[in-house]
């Protein structure tokens, strides 16, 4: 993938080695990105025409978002590469990979996919979420990759497809019931909501597809490129195959429609992450002993963003499928924290600055009212050897060592401290090491009522 | 072809008492799995590696995470196994038909049904036209369910039944104790008695129903014997009731609950509904019902199991429409929502498309509108407008204005309103009250100016015919009223009043003429109950009374407190003026003052109905807020509610709480508070939570307790406890930082939008 850092959206010739270009900006990414995949025969940006720059610019209340760009050659274009068309599954394997380069720096991953392009974005899709639920059985039903368009997309196939020109290997996937595509599809079916619903229902992802029809398109008939979808999730463009997929102005429906859709998958997003917390909370206020609860609190001398994502990330990492890892803000008020995560800059330590001492003396104070089970305390910069030292002199002699007091170099090294000092927690807890199973075997209140009910 | 596959799935005993057969046998694997028991299930174990590929798939489709991947295999292996044994593939296929139909799934159904038939033999011997009745007939309930007549599919399922011969059908092997001619023999009877009960019983008519050829008359069915296949699945039913009674038993009288292993087992009715739904019998409808219940009952043991959400599911297939109300306001306002929120995402995932919605999916709608995305509101709204059936066409109207505010469609929505109006020129009374609570529900301030004035148009020339809209339409519109015309009763006085509540003050005329009025109904009450006699009216006149004090001032006070100090005067009658005049404390001369006092003790406690509760917590608000009695009698009533065991007095403990706490503070009524916020019913804590909200400023006693607790409060599940804890602070933001923070939060992370924007009122009170 190149990235091309620009103030305004410029095109860039596609070289060999690179079949993603991310035109993002020297600000830094946006919350949200929107990946485009030409179609058989196309090119990267000579499908789309003025779309990614439309998309990339904003304005009139539609915040500006990052654009990539896929190119790949395909039909004749291959046979450049003495090819037989494209091999859509290694496409789908490459964009795949994009994808998840791309969830690593975006909140939404957008694809935006003309014709053959649908067939490569969905193929690619379902990799992607094979790989995500692979990787981590437990994986949200919401991933980064937010929503499918397919603009004059066969998603039932194309008997049209260019029959005499079926030897070409991609216009042989275009073919009705392609027995390699059906396997996606089956993916899809089985595994993938793809209805604009704030819930997974029986699926395991939510990536709500959309269908634009040209209705001019003699390629694709509209019954192909509506697929199975509902109504809400289609919409008819006045135009032809190609034309449908090149808005000229903000005000095209085309480009309307695709930022309204945005909008509802915000939503519906918004709302499942609601749904889930209220879950989760009512999970803990239901059971006071919250066995399957690990909470933690996170203080720093300054609000650091960099430092939170971190934090998360850790929580999330730490997470099992028996014990979760939550942020205080996610129970209960006066829930009692496990452990409180105490970050300070080590040259803040070393100059007994007072928002450094503050934060320290808070969470001895925490820990002394029984608020907090655990802290860590963790000097962060050059110096954290002899910051480490210093917050030790600073806690009350009984504390000195119920503390865990462990600095890092750098923020990149905050992580593993936070993520050693959860397990350490983990581990020596008993009751989170059994499994749920185990709950409430023994009754164990001896009083003297009970033993004369036992006689 | 194997029938064990068909008593697999019909008559899974007779495969596997006896424990002869092999454990890996598939058919008895699927027997173990319909059959539902734990022994069997665990002796025929068929998990993941089950060598059979069909019953695989089942074991995915009967668990609720991995229904769809077991749908897809089963579909997949129906369609690809076509030419195989036809009764395994038809036993797969009824398995895959429940699967579907539990997701709402019904062209999934419909294409398993359509399949099967169509790779049936063409020939009619015994061994496929059992085939053949047994798929029509699944059909036939699948129809049924989606509001679909299913007389062609049953009337294919008897002719079939009918040629079927048991000594033609090829025999197979079953368990040492079952017979494979007896076994077919009652499955053929079940089977036929499932055609019969899908059949029309139309009023006391108990003749054969025209158009159902070859069906019994209904006298006939119902002097034929019960099949032993549903005596059977009833013997399983009552075991499991009473299982449950003795749990509840146990934990009624038990000290602490005994776990052997991991918790209780939660009894549950689920294979026996399985088992009518694979006959395809119109009892299942009543199964389903039972199941839902059952597991509604025991919410408690099932936590965030799936089983909370799929009863609303069930409720809505079995037609219990009053059960699923009650249930979808439990979810509403107690939690929890997300269970609420799923369903209706089913239903406008599976619903809004071919199958149309019935009354249930409306009430479900209507429910979770708040919990829904502005296009989901709106992807509901646009099948709700599309209400064809006459019947319940009121509850179209109000599940559409519930929408509207969620899909920011009021506008279209009034339009619509109105229309239907037009169209339905004389309404019946049940439908102008409809439409009147539509008018009510739409929130107003999103209408458009020009919509509006529509509706003004309507109100000067058509309402007549719409009484109760009229009074709605003029309340939301804020229409002046015509106080040229004298009024004429209390009717009358009652709608002028409402227009005054709004903003439409009373021209003194209309006061003294209301006065008239109201003087003579209440002086009419005191002769009644001088009389030993009780009328009931539409109207209060002594709520009216206590309205028109508050609302114009009026000289009443007199009149009203001799209505309200009359203990024979029936509650229904007082109810609302205490309540209204503890909210809203007009003063009161000296004199009442005095009289309230001499009659406190006497209102409090005097003649009672035994269904009423004393002491009379409506009066005790009154004379709480108004000091009219002493703390101690306060309270020793107020402990005397709180300490009831019946909810509904723990619940007015704490709304009188709540109203006393509007006028004052003090160390029992916070440490009351505290302890009924704690209560097990969600209304009683809600209330007590409204109370702590109020006292949580000037409380000095404990104010981190206090503190604390409603913020706990604000994070519980379900929509009252927020909703009346926000309204608390509406007017007087708390200052506590952890208080605002988790107002800041639910902001943001409530999933109810009304949560949200009451939220959004609070946090501008700090502006």
């Amino acid at each position: 993938m190149r990235r091309l850092s620009q103030e305004t959206f410029a095109k860039e010739r596609f070289g060999k080695s690179h079949s993603m270009h991310l035109h993002t900006r020297p600000s830094g990414p946006t919350k949200a990105v929107a990946v485009f995949i030409h179609g058989l025969n196309g090119s990267g940006y000579g499908t789309w025409n003025a779309w990614p720059r439309l998309l990339f610019e904003g304005g009139d209340g539609t915040p500006s978002m990052d654009v990539a760009i896929y190119d790949y050659p395909s039909l004749l274009r291959a046979v450049r590469y003495l090819r037989l068309g494209a091999d859509i599954d290694v496409q789908a394997r490459q964009l795949a990979d994009h994808l998840a380069e791309l969830s690593n720096e975006y909140e939404e991953v957008y694809l935006v996919a003309h014709s053959l392009g649908g067939l490569v974005a969905e193929s690619a899709v379902s990799i992607y979420l094979q790989d995500a639920q692979s990787k981590d059985a437990t994986c949200l039903p919401v991933s980064p990759v937010a929503a499918i368009f397919l603009m004059a997309s066969p998603m039932g196939g194309s008997g049209k497809a260019l029959f005499f020109l079926s030897f070409f290997r991609d216009v042989k996937r275009l073919r009705l019931l392609s027995k390699e595509q059906a396997r996606y599809a089956d993916f899809f079916n089985s595994y993938v909501q793809v209805q604009c619903l704030a819930s997974e229902g029986k699926y395991r992802f939510i990536v709500p597809r959309y269908a634009g029809i040209a209705t001019l398109d003699i390629a694709v008939s509209a019954t192909s490129a509506s697929g199975a979808l509902p109504k809400e999730q289609k919409q008819q463009f006045k135009g032809t195959h190609f034309s449908v997929v090149k808005p000229k102005e903000a005000t095209d429906p085309q480009h309307v429609w695709v930022l309204q859709r945005m909008r509802d998958v915000q939503d519906i997003r918004a709302q499942w992450y609601r749904n889930e917390k209220q879950k989760k909370m009512s999970a803990v206020l239901e059971d006071g002993s919250t066995p399957d609860f690990f909470v933690t609190q996170l203080e720093g001398e300054r609000r650091s963003s960099e430092w939170e994502i971190i934090y998360n990330a850790v929580r999330a990492d730490t997470s099992t499928s028996y014990v979760e890892v939550v942020d205080y803000n996610y129970v209960r008020a006066g829930t009692k924290v496990d452990l409180l995560i105490t970050l300070n800059d080590a040259s803040g330590v070393m100059d007994e600055k007072s928002a450094s001492k503050r934060v320290v003396v808070q969470a001895v104070d925490s820990f002394e009212k029984g608020r907090v089970a655990s802290v860590g305390i963790c000097p962060v910069g050059e110096r954290h050897s002899e910051a480490e030292s210093e917050v030790g002199k600073w806690l009350p002699s009984a504390l000195q060592n119920k503390f865990y007091i462990e600095g890092s170099h750098d923020s990149g090294g905050i992580g593993q401290v936070i993520s050693r000092w959860i397990d350490a927690c983990l581990h020596s807890h008993p009751v989170r090491q059994s499994e749920r199973s185990q709950r409430g075997l023994l009754q164990l209140n001896y009083d003297a009522y009970e033993e004369a009910e036992d006689l | 072809m194997n029938l064990a596959w068909i008593v697999a799935v019909l008559r899974p005993r007779d495969l596997l008492v006896g424990h002869s057969m092999e454990e890996a046998d598939p058919a008895c694997q699927l027997a173990a799995l319909v059959c539902g028991e734990p022994l069997y299930i665990r002796k025929f174990e068929a998990d993941e590696t089950s060598a059979d590929p069909g019953v695989r798939f089942i074991v995915q489709s009967l668990n609720s995470l991995t229904i769809r991947e077991g749908l897809s295999g089963l579909i997949h292996e129906i369609v690809e196994e076509s030419d195989g044994d036809s009764a395994r593939t038809c036993a797969l296929g009824l398995m895959a038909c429940c699967a579907a139909a539990e997701i709402e799934d019904y062209n999934t159904c419909d294409f398993i049904l359509d399949f099967l038939l169509r790779k049936l033999d063409s020939d009619e011997d015994s061994a496929n036209s059992l085939l053949r009745a047994l798929l029509l007939q699944q059909r036939a309930l699948r129809l049924r369910d989606t509001g679909r007549d299913p007389k062609s599919a049953s009337t294919g399922a008897l002719k079939f039944v009918n040629q079927v011969r048991v000594d033609e059908l090829p025999p197979c092997k079953l368990g040492p104790y079952a017979d494979f001619s007896a076994t077919l023999n009652y499955l053929l009877v079940a089977l036929r008695n499932a055609i019969w009960s899908l059949a029309p019983t139309i009023g006391t008519d108990f003749g054969r129903v025209s158009g159902w050829d070859g069906f019994p008359s209904r006298d006939e069915i119902l002097k034929s014997p019960r099949p032993e296949q549903l005596i059977k699945i009833g013997a399983d039913r009552s075991e499991a009731y009473a299982k449950f009674v003795l749990q509840t038993y146990r934990n009624l009288f038990g000290s602490r609950p005994r776990y052997i292993l991991g918790g209780p087992e939660v009894p549950d009715i689920f294979a026996q509904a399985l088992a009518l739904e694979l006959f395809g019998h119109a009892s299942v409808r009543e199964s389903r019902k039972e199941l839902a219940l059952l597991r509604l009952v025991q919410i408690d043991a099932y936590e965030q199991s799936e089983h909370v959400r799929d009863a609303l599911r069930l409720l809505r297939h079995a037609g219990a429409y009053k059960e699923l109300s009650l249930a979808v306001e439990r979810f509403r306002t107690a939690g929890p929502l997300w269970a609420l929120s799923e369903d209706a995402r089913q239903i406008i995932q599976q619903r809004t498309g071919d199958y149309p919605l019935g009354r249930n999916e409306l009430r479900v709608l209507r429910g979770a509108a708040e919990l829904m995305t502005s296009a989901e509101a709106d992807r509901a709204l646009t099948a709700v407008c599309e209400w064809k059936q006459e019947d319940y066409v009121g509850e179209a109207w109000i599940t559409a204005a519930a929408l509207s505010n969620y899909a920011e469609k009021c506008s279209e929505i009034a339009d619509f309103l109105l229309q239907q109006s037009v169209i339905k020129e004389s309404a019946a009374s049940g439908l102008d009250k409809d439409l009147a609570r539509s008018i009510r529900v739409l929130d107003w301030t999103a209408v458009q100016h020009g919509v509006a004035d529509r509706w003004s148009i309507w109100l000067r020339t058509r309402a007549q015919h719409w009484p109760t809209t009229e009074e709605a339409v003029a309340g939301v519109l804020r229409v002046q009223p015509d106080d040229s015309k004298a009024l004429q009763d209390l009717e009358a006085v009652a709608v002028r009043l409402n227009s005054a509540i709004k903003g439409s003050p009373l021209p003194p005329s209309s006061v003294r003429r209301s006065v008239e009025i109201v003087t003579q109904e209440l002086q009419n009450l005191v002769a009644e109950a001088n009389a030993g006699y009780y009328s009931m009216k539409f109207r209060s006149a002594v709520d009216v009374a206590a309205a028109l004090i508050v609302f114009a001032e009026a000289d009443l006070w007199q009149d009203l407190a001799i209505c309200l100090t009359d203990e024979r005067i029936n509650r229904l009658e007082t109810d609302a003026a205490f309540e209204r005049l503890s909210h809203e404390r007009p003063p009161m001369t000296q004199a009442v003052r005095d009289l309230f006092k001499g009659a406190a003790h006497r209102i409090l406690r005097g003649r009672t109905e035994s269904s009423e509760i004393a002491p009379y917590p409506e009066a005790l608000r009154f004379l709480a807020v108004y000091g009219l009695i002493d703390d101690s009698v306060i309270f020793s009533s107020v402990a005397e509610l709180a300490g009831s065991g019946a909810v509904v007095m723990r619940e007015q403990a704490a709304r009188t709480l709540a109203v006393i706490a509007e006028v004052r503070g003090g160390a029992w009524i916070s440490a009351i508070a505290t302890q009924l916020s704690h209560d097990h019913d969600v209304s009683v804590r809600s209330h007590a939570g409204r109370a702590l909200a109020l006292l949580s400023e000037g409380e000095e006693l404990v104010p981190r307790i206090i503190q604390e607790r409603i913020t706990q409060l604000l994070g519980e599940d379900g929509i009252a406890i927020p909703l009346r804890l926000l309204d608390a602070m509406k007017m007087n933001p708390p200052s506590n930082v952890d208080v605002k923070q988790k107002i800041e939060q639910m902001l943001s992370d409530h999933p109810s939008g009304s949560v949200r924007r009451m939220a959004q009122v609070v946090l501008d009170g700090y502006a």
